[in-house]
């Protein structure tokens, strides 16, 4: 795969952002996917089968009930969100796509913010607000479900968006000198046309 | 007599799959689950929660849907690559 940003050599974070930057972008969205399934499933089990929703726990917590009442689990994936979201960002290097991504990275900073404040809680044994379970600030006016489908679509929406531009991005003919990512499909269409 | 060209008619722009359209159409399929399933869901909440919490889940829910449709609408826009 052509990649001009940056040759083989360089830091993590650069080659992160160059020749790394198409797999772990692959890498990353399997995660986010496969964490939007849940959701999906949850949802569905919910509003469609009529589940009650404690019992609604999509497929991998059926199997293992404890993955959805863990906070550190909830948390871990936030924090690797709010990461990868801010590792991969030096990559989206057009002016579109940058913007579209630093909103999603914005956005999941406070909902990262918002699970962490749970897990303190769950930590410390003491919930905020008299509330029997640890509670999150939008957590005192809107459910659990809804809210948690709330946060997942208004940071994956601005990827989704930043994604597009960073796949066919809108302005590689303006600025000649312009990185031009692997991630890019016309840097693969040379190779092998679709 | 009808103006000149007043008759005439543009024709249509023909869609044809390519890598650019089929990436839209599975961003397009991604949010449409979104919205189908916000839309149930507010009408589940408005039936299965109190009204205060009905409300703010109905609002968060609309919130989501706005964003799933301007994503949609970005992504589906002339111009949106030059590609």
């Amino acid at each position: 795969m052509a990649h001009a940003a940056v040759g083989t050599s360089g830091s993590f974070m650069e080659r992160l952002n160059s020749e790394w930057h198409e797999v772990a972008m692959r890498t990353f969205m399997v995660i986010v996917l496969g964490h939007w399934m849940e959701h999906f499933l949850q949802t569905f089990q919910i509003y469609v089968l009529g589940w009650p929703v404690p019992q609604a726990r999509g497929l991998l917590g059926l199997a293992f009930p404890w993955l959805i009442s863990s906070e550190l689990m909830h948390y871990g994936y936030a924090l690797v969100m709010l990461l990868a979201l801010w590792a991969l960002r030096p990559g989206f290097v057009g002016k579109e796509e940058r913007w579209w991504w630093t909103l999603a990275l914005g956005i999941q900073f406070f909902h990262h913010i918002e699970h962490a404040l749970l897990q303190i809680q769950a930590l410390s044994g003491h919930n905020l607000f008299g509330r029997p379970v640890p509670t999150s600030i939008a957590q005192l006016w809107v459910p659990r479900v809804e809210l948690h489908l709330f946060y997942n679509t208004i940071v994956f929406v601005p990827m989704l968006v930043g994604m597009y531009y960073h796949l066919f991005p809108p302005d590689t003919a303006a600025v000649p000198g312009r990185p031009q990512c692997s991630c890019a499909w016309h840097t693969r269409s040379v190779a092998s046309p679709v | 007599m009808l103006p000149q060209g007043s008759g005439q008619v543009t024709p249509r722009e023909s869609f044809t799959m390519t890598a650019r359209n089929a990436i839209r159409l599975a961003m397009t399929t991604f949010t449409g689950i979104v919205l189908a399933l916000s839309a149930i869901g507010i009408r589940w909440t408005s039936q299965h929660q109190p009204p205060a919490a009905a409300v703010a889940s109905a609002t968060v829910l609309a919130i989501s849907s706005a964003f799933a449709i301007a994503a949609l609408v970005v992504i589906w826009r002339k111009g949106a690559s030059s590609q």
